[in-house]
C-alpha cells in the first residue's frame, strides 16, 4: 500500500488516549485490518500477505477517496475527525487537513438551528442511518443523511461515518411541496372543477376531484368519492342521455365536451360545462381520463336574456311598422273627418233650427277624432304633456314676441271679454305643469308661461264681443302666409296629435274676409272638443260642445273682419276666441252658453314656426299653451363674464346656450305671488257662489272644541 | 324684500279668508280689507279654512270640487303664518273668556301690534276690547 499523502495526518491512534504502537505507523487505517495476534502464516505467505494487505489497503483507499460521499473517520472516544476523504472537503469546504483538526462538534450548525440534530449527537448514539445537520466552513448548514459504522480497533474506536449531502434534495422537495401547495389554492380559486376518472369496464370512476367541488357544487370531494353513483345520480334526468355520450366520445376521440344540467347539493340545478381529455401511456393504452366542469348557469340565463331582447326587438320592429302604416290611415282619414266635422259646424252655426242630426253628425265625428288622435299618437310614439298656462300672459307675449316680427302696419287683434285678471302662475302651478319635452335635449319646450305682460286683465285683452275697431295695444300679427292651424286637438293631459284642419271653404273665406294676404290669422278653428257645463257638476264634462274661435289680425287700417264673420262668429260666442275668453268668466256666460272652460285646440304659425295650444286651466278658465322659439343675442358681452358663463356651462355640462337659456328660464319665471283680488277672480271664473256661512262655521269649531 | 314685506301687516282669520276663498257675499269686501297689507295668521287658520270648506262642501255636494279647487288656490295666498307662544294665549284665554283659538288670534294680533280682520263679531268684540 503506497504510503497516503496524509499519513503524516491518518495515524489513528490519539496520542491523547491510545499508544500508536497499535497502529500501522504508515496509514493507521491498515491498523483497523491488521488484527494484532492473528496469526496467518499457516495460509499464506509472508510476502503474499502483504501483497494482499497492501491490494486491500490500496482498494480502501481508492473507494475512500473517490467515494462521491463524503466520509469521515471519527475517534468515538474523542469525537475528533480522523481522516476524511476528498468528498467530504468538498462538502464541508475545508481543506483535509483542516477536517483533522476538527472535532465533530465544531461541525454543527450555530446555536439556534433546531432543525434538525446534529452529527455530533448522531454519532454519539450509535451507528446506523440517520439524518443531521452539519455547516460548513462557510457556515452554510447542511442537511446530510448519514450512515454510520463503528470498527473498533484495539484501543482505538473508529467511527466511519458517511454523509451525503440531501440539500439539493430537500429543495426539490420543497419545491413539489410549494407546487403542490400552489395548485391546491389555484384549484380552490378557480371557477372551475377538475377531476380524474378512473377507466374501468363498467365506465368511468371519480378518482380525485378538485376541492373547489365543495364551492361550486356544494359537495365535498370525500362526499363525491365514497358514492359512484354520484356523478350519474346528480345528472338532469333530460340531459343524462348527452352526458353519456360525452365519456363515450373520449374515449373514442380522445377528447369530448358537453353542457348539461347538474344538481347542486341545494337541490338547485346548474348548467355545466364539461370537458375530457383521455390520458394514455406510451402504447397508447389508455389510463385515465381527466376533465374540467364549469358552471355556466349565469351565462346561460344571460343566453335566455339576450334571445328575449331579441324577440321583442323584432315584435317592437313589427309594432313600429303596424304604427306607421296606422299613422298613415289616420292622417287620410283624419281629413274626412275633419270636412265632415267643420261642415256639420258649418251648418249648425247657420242655421236657425238646425237638424238633430247634425249633431249626431259632429258627436260622431269627434269621437272619431279622437280615436284618430290616439292612433297618431301610437304611431308617433308621442309624449306629449299639456301644462297650464295662462291664456292672458300668453296672449300679452305674443304681443311681445310677434310685435318684433312683423311690420309696423301690421296690427294684431284679440278680442276677449271680461276675462279675469290674469296671472303668473304661482310657484305651485309651476310645479305642476307638464310640459311638452323636447326629446332629444330633455328640455322644455315652452318658454315661461309666466309673467305678467302688458295684456294682463280684462282691459288688456281687448275690446268687447262685437267692438268696433281694434283699440290700443291690440296684438299683432302678419305673414304672407297664412296660419296654418292645425294640430293636437285632444283633451286635457292626455297625448293628441291629431291634425284637424278647417274646412277648405271656411279657411279660404276668412283669408278673403281680411282682404290681404298679408293678412295673418292666428285662432282655433276646430276640436275644442269638450266642454264642461256649468249647469251639472263643475267637474263633469260633456264632449258634446265644439269650440271654434280666433283671434284676428288686420293690417292697420285695413278693412278688418268680414262683417259675415263678426255676426256669424264673433257673436255666436264659443267660435270665436274672444268669445271663448269672455265664456270664462263664468258669470256673465252661465246664462248663455254651455260651453265654458275646457278648450283643447292648438294652432301653429307656420313661418315662426311657433306652436300653441288652448286647453283648459286649473279651475275652468281658458287657457293657450304656446311654443314659440325666438332668436336672443347679447352684444358687448365683457370678457369676464363670458369666461365665468363658459365656466359655468362647463361645471352644468351644457353648452353656452344651454346655460344662457338656463338662466333666462330661471329669470323669467320666478314664482308671483297671489293677490286676494286674484283669489277672488278665480273663484268667480270657477261660477263658486257660497253662503255666508263661514262665521258660523268657525264659531262653532272654536266655542265647541 | 319682497313687495309682501314692505306691506303692513294684518292679522286675518278664518272668516275674512273664508268669505274671499268661496265668493260669500262678503268676498269683495274681504278682498278690499286684504288689498296691500300682509296677512298674518296663526297656522289654526288653515285648519278652520279646511273645516269651513268641508262644511260647505257637505252642504251642497254638487259643489265639492270647485269648493275644493277654491280652497287649494287659497292655500297659495301668501299668508304668513305664526306660532304664539301657547302659554301667553292660555292666559289670554283665561283672563277674556275666550277660547283658545280666538285668543291666539288677539295674541298675535296683540304681539305684532297689527289690526285684526275678522267678520267674526265675537272676535272684533274681544279685540277692540283688548285693543
Amino acid at each position: 500500500m503506497a504510503p497516503s499523502k496524509h499519513s503524516s495526518r491518518t495515524d489513528l491512534s490519539d496520542t491523547t488516549t491510545a499508544p500508536p504502537s497499535a497502529a500501522s505507523p504508515r496509514t493507521g487505517i491498515s491498523g483497523g485490518v491488521d488484527r494484532p495476534g492473528t496469526d496467518i502464516t499457516p495460509h499464506h505467505g509472508t510476502e503474499e500477505i502483504r501483497r494482499r494487505l497492501e491490494q486491500a489497503e490500496l482498494s480502501f483507499k481508492a473507494l475512500f477517496d473517490n467515494s462521491n460521499d463524503a466520509i469521515l473517520l471519527v475517534n468515538r472516544t474523542t469525537m475528533k475527525l480522523v481522516d476524511a476523504n476528498e468528498r467530504a472537503s468538498q462538502v464541508l469546504g475545508y481543506r483535509r487537513e483542516e477536517l483533522t483538526w476538527l472535532t465533530v462538534g465544531q461541525l454543527n450548525p450555530p446555536t439556534g438551528d433546531k432543525a434538525g440534530r446534529s452529527l455530533g449527537e448522531g454519532l454519539r448514539v450509535a451507528a446506523g442511518d440517520f439524518a443531521a445537520r452539519v455547516a460548513t466552513k462557510r457556515g452554510d448548514v447542511l442537511d446530510v443523511a448519514v450512515t454510520a459504522w463503528t470498527v473498533d480497533l484495539p484501543g482505538l474506536p473508529v467511527v466511519f461515518a458517511l454523509l451525503r449531502d440531501l440539500t439539493r434534495q430537500r429543495q426539490v422537495e420543497r419545491e413539489l411541496m410549494l407546487s403542490a401547495r400552489r395548485m391546491k389554492q389555484l384549484f380552490d380559486i378557480s371557477p372551475t372543477m377538475t377531476h380524474v376518472l378512473d377507466i374501468h369496464e363498467e365506465g368511468f370512476r371519480l378518482s380525485w376531484i378538485s376541492e373547489n367541488a365543495r364551492r361550486i357544487l356544494g359537495y365535498t370531494p370525500e362526499e363525491i368519492l365514497a358514492d359512484p353513483t354520484w356523478w350519474y345520480r346528480g345528472i338532469h334526468p333530460d340531459d343524462q342521455t348527452q352526458a353519456l355520450q360525452s365519456n363515450d366520445d373520449v374515449i373514442a376521440k380522445g377528447a369530448s365536451r358537453s353542457e348539461y344540467r347538474f344538481r347542486h347539493s341545494d337541490g338547485s340545478y346548474r348548467w355545466t360545462h364539461e370537458e375530457l381529455r383521455l390520458v394514455t401511456d406510451d402504447d397508447g393504452t389508455p389510463v385515465e381520463v381527466v376533465g374540467s366542469w364549469a358552471d355556466i348557469t349565469d351565462r346561460k340565463a344571460a343566453e335566455a336574456v339576450f334571445v328575449e331582447g331579441e324577440r321583442r326587438l323584432r315584435e317592437g320592429q313589427r309594432m313600429e311598422a303596424i304604427a306607421n302604416l296606422a299613422g298613415g290611415i289616420a292622417h287620410d282619414f283624419n281629413s274626412l273627418l275633419t270636412t265632415i266635422s267643420g261642415y256639420a259646424n258649418l251648418l249648425l252655426e247657420e242655421s236657425d233650427h238646425p237638424e238633430p242630426d247634425l249633431e249626431e253628425i259632429r258627436t260622431a265625428s269627434e269621437r272619431g277624432a279622437e280615436l284618430v288622435r290616439q292612433l297618431l299618437a301610437f304611431s308617433r310614439r308621442q309624449i306629449v304633456r299639456l301644462e297650464p298656462i295662462d291664456l292672458n300672459n300668453v296672449i300679452a307675449r305674443l304681443e311681445r314676441v310677434l310685435g318684433r316680427m312683423i311690420g309696423d302696419d301690421i296690427t294684431l287683434h284679440t278680442e276677449g271679454r271680461g276675462v279675469p285678471a290674469a296671472r303668473g302662475a304661482s310657484g305651485r302651478d309651476r310645479q305642476r305643469r307638464l310640459r311638452p319635452r323636447n326629446r332629444r335635449s330633455g328640455r322644455s319646450c315652452g318658454r315661461g308661461s309666466g309673467g305678467r305682460g302688458g295684456g294682463r286683465g280684462p282691459e288688456g285683452l281687448g275690446r268687447p264681443h262685437g267692438g268696433g275697431r281694434p283699440h290700443g295695444a291690440d296684438p299683432i300679427v302678419r305673414a304672407p302666409r297664412a296660419v296654418q292651424q292645425r294640430d293636437d286637438l285632444g283633451r286635457r293631459g292626455r297625448a293628441v296629435g291629431a291634425p284637424l284642419r278647417e274646412p277648405r271653404a271656411r279657411r279660404s273665406r276668412l283669408q278673403d274676409s281680411a282682404g290681404t294676404r298679408r293678412t295673418l290669422h292666428v285662432g282655433v278653428y276646430q276640436g275644442l272638443d269638450h266642454a264642461r257645463r256649468p249647469s251639472r257638476a263643475g267637474h263633469q264634462f260633456a264632449p258634446e260642445a265644439l269650440h271654434t274661435g280666433d283671434a284676428r289680425a288686420t293690417r292697420t287700417g285695413g278693412p278688418g273682419l268680414d262683417p259675415h264673420l263678426k255676426r256669424g262668429r264673433a257673436h255666436s260666442g264659443p267660435h270665436n276666441l274672444g268669445a271663448v275668453l269672455g265664456e270664462a268668466d263664468g258669470a256673465s256666460s252661465n246664462a248663455t252658453t254651455p260651453h265654458r272652460g275646457t278648450i283643447m285646440a292648438s294652432y301653429r304659425v307656420s313661418q315662426q314656426d311657433a306652436h300653441a295650444r288652448v286647453h283648459e286651466a286649473d279651475g275652468g278658465a281658458v287657457l293657450l299653451e304656446v311654443h314659440m322659439p325666438v332668436s336672443l343675442s347679447i352684444k358687448n358681452v365683457p370678457d369676464e363674464v363670458a369666461a365665468k358663463l363658459r365656466r359655468r356651462a362647463k361645471a352644468h355640462r351644457r353648452s353656452l346656450q344651454g346655460e344662457l337659456l338656463a338662466i333666462v328660464e330661471e329669470a323669467v319665471e320666478a314664482p308671483a305671488e297671489l293677490t286676494p283680488e286674484e283669489l277672488r277672480a278665480y273663484v268667480v271664473s270657477l261660477g263658486l257662489r257660497t253662503e255666508d256661512d263661514s262665521v258660523l262655521t268657525i264659531r262653532a269649531d272654536r266655542d265647541g272644541r | 324684500m319682497g313687495a309682501s314685506e314692505a306691506r303692513a301687516l294684518a292679522v286675518v282669520d278664518a272668516s275674512v279668508f273664508g268669505a274671499l276663498a268661496f265668493n260669500e257675499s262678503r268676498s269683495g269686501e274681504a278682498a278690499g280689507l286684504l288689498a296691500g297689507v300682509t296677512p298674518v295668521a296663526p297656522g289654526l287658520v288653515r285648519y278652520e279654512m279646511a273645516n269651513i270648506a268641508r262644511t260647505k262642501a257637505l252642504r251642497d255636494p254638487s259643489s265639492s270640487g270647485l269648493v275644493t279647487r277654491a280652497f287649494r288656490r287659497w292655500l297659495e295666498l301668501p299668508v304668513k303664518l305664526v306660532s304664539p307662544e301657547f302659554d301667553g294665549v292660555l292666559s289670554l284665554a283665561l283672563a277674556e273668556d275666550l277660547s283658545a283659538y280666538d285668543a291666539a288670534y288677539v295674541y298675535v294680533a296683540s304681539a305684532l301690534d297689527a289690526p285684526l280682520l275678522t267678520f267674526d263679531m265675537r272676535l272684533a268684540s274681544a279685540w277692540r276690547r283688548l285693543g
